[in-house]
């Protein structure tokens, strides 16, 4: 009778302990789009679906990135006006939904904006936290009408890009991040129905409720208010990202229309369905202010958590964990 | 009586153990506990991990005093103090991640992305599953 009862213990616990291994989730941890992502899956072959979200970004990254002399973005940059740059799928669909972005945030969400970024010195190329100078009010008038997205005209037939003055310049970084996050969930979607996608803090999830907590804009540490994440992205902006401190005065890399940082909120979270959305939207709201964001956001499904000064404003129906 | 019908009598009627099902017993119960203590070792936390593309190479625990010299495409010093972590020195172009404010929550990470290295502080069992937001 002893040997029976130990017998079905022992045939109960072997497969539980295997199980339990099988179903320990993969998590990958590296380096793209100059900042770090994690990849969290769980489920069969979850190693080989990991490696091709690695190369899926990759690709992507390669389409979309200034800093690869290589990329559509890079050659647009430096090629003369009126000549057609081809353009790979990624930054054709890149192109587009910035396209109507900038029309729906009344042109505050601006890829074109890339060469006063440069002349703040906050592009990745020339960003070292140090200023010398600023620029002077006649620099950023000079450059202003040469960052406007309606000088980039994209031909969907042919896939090209082709502006019409040379000294426009385009940076998709303010929403190829969330972009790369939404393809990947595309991948794993068919298949997975546990994971956690992060490319440098713009996230999706799918399955059970993460905890998300959000960077507090003025210490740096994390806000008491967390974010219960559910089948759904998230993506913050904030002025403490790229700064440099000028005459004791702090600036930092989010410009508004006229070419200068903004001055109004510190950081703004955004939660929804599309990762690319929400970092779009971030940006936008970092621009456009509270009122924006409340006529934007809650009509398309999207929430937010605003940190202005010392206060957190909430925009719309922001899931927070107790 | 042969060997197998004395073995298949002793199952049946004895409630004593023989020598071998001891052995596959111990076989078993080790088997099941080297598993779960595989599982369960990586689930606390509190601990700082260092990665270089993608490898996982350091671990620490978030509560000891030490300072990390790290050598791959370029230099890096990671300093764990007091439940902080920060990045001291890093010899790439914007020396971005030594402008990081300190990190002390689970879920918290440094990047240097030049040096392709990522400091993450590791999730508890019941710690963040993320953090938005930050200098990454």
């Amino acid at each position: 009778m002893k040997k029976a009862v130990l017998c079905l213990v022992l045939i109960f616990l072997c497969p539980l302990a295997l199980l339990m291994t099988a179903c320990e989730a993969k998590t990958v941890e590296n380096v793209a789009f100059g900042t770090f992502y994690s990849i969290t899956l769980k489920g069969k072959d979850s190693n080989s679906a990991i490696k091709k979200a690695e190369e899926l970004m990759l690709e992507i990254e390669n389409q979309l990135s200034t800093a690869i002399p290589t990329s559509d973005i890079a050659k647009i940059n430096s090629v003369a006006a009126n000549k057609a740059i081809p353009v790979g799928n990624h930054t054709a669909a890149v192109f587009l939904a910035a396209k109507e972005l900038y029309s729906a945030s009344n042109k505050a969400f601006n890829p074109a904006i890339f060469p006063l970024v440069e002349l703040w010195g906050f592009a990745p190329s020339n960003f070292s936290g140090i200023a010398r100078k600023i620029p002077t009010q006649a620099e950023i008038d000079a450059l202003l009408p040469f960052c406007d997205f309606e000088h980039f005209i994209f031909d969907e037939n042919a896939l090209t890009v082709t502006k019409k003055v040379s000294e426009a310049k385009l940076d998709f970084g303010g929403i190829a991040k969330g972009y790369a996050v939404d393809k990947i969930y595309e991948c794993f979607d068919i298949g997975y129905d546990e994971f956690l996608i992060n490319i440098g803090g713009n996230m999706s999830t799918k399955g059970s409720s993460k905890k998300i907590g959000i960077t507090d804009a003025e210490s740096g540490s994390i806000l008491k208010e967390v974010l219960l994440l559910t089948n759904a992205s998230v993506a913050t902006s904030g002025d403490y990202e790229r700064y440099y401190f000028y005459e004791n005065v702090r600036y930092h890399h989010i410009l508004n229309q006229s070419g200068y940082p903004t001055v109004d909120l510190q950081s703004v979270t955004v939660t929804g369905k599309s990762a690319m959305l929400c970092d779009a939207y971030s940006t936008a709201v970092m621009i456009l202010g509270i009122e924006w964001a409340n006529s934007a956001l809650p009509k398309n499904g999207y929430s937010a958590l605003l940190q202005q000064n010392s206060d957190i404003i909430f925009v719309g129906d922001f899931a927070t964990d107790g | 009586m042969d060997k197998k019908q004395s073995l298949l009598k002793h199952y049946k009627n004895t409630g004593y153990f023989l020598k071998p099902d001891i052995i596959i017993a111990v076989l078993l119960i080790a088997a099941i506990v080297g598993s779960l203590i595989s599982i369960f070792s990586k689930m606390p936390g509190a601990t700082v991990e260092i990665y270089h593309k993608g490898s996982l190479e350091y671990t620490y625990y978030l509560s000891e005093d030490i300072t990390i010299e790290l050598t791959y495409e370029g230099k890096n010093t990671v300093i764990i103090h007091n439940g902080e972590v920060f990045m001291d020195e890093a010899d790439c172009k914007d020396e971005l991640c030594t402008k990081f404010s300190a990190i002390s929550s689970a879920g918290q990470r440094i990047v240097c992305a030049p040096n392709g290295i990522v400091v993450l502080i590791k999730a508890k069992k019941d710690g963040l599953d993320g953090v938005t937001g930050g200098k990454a």
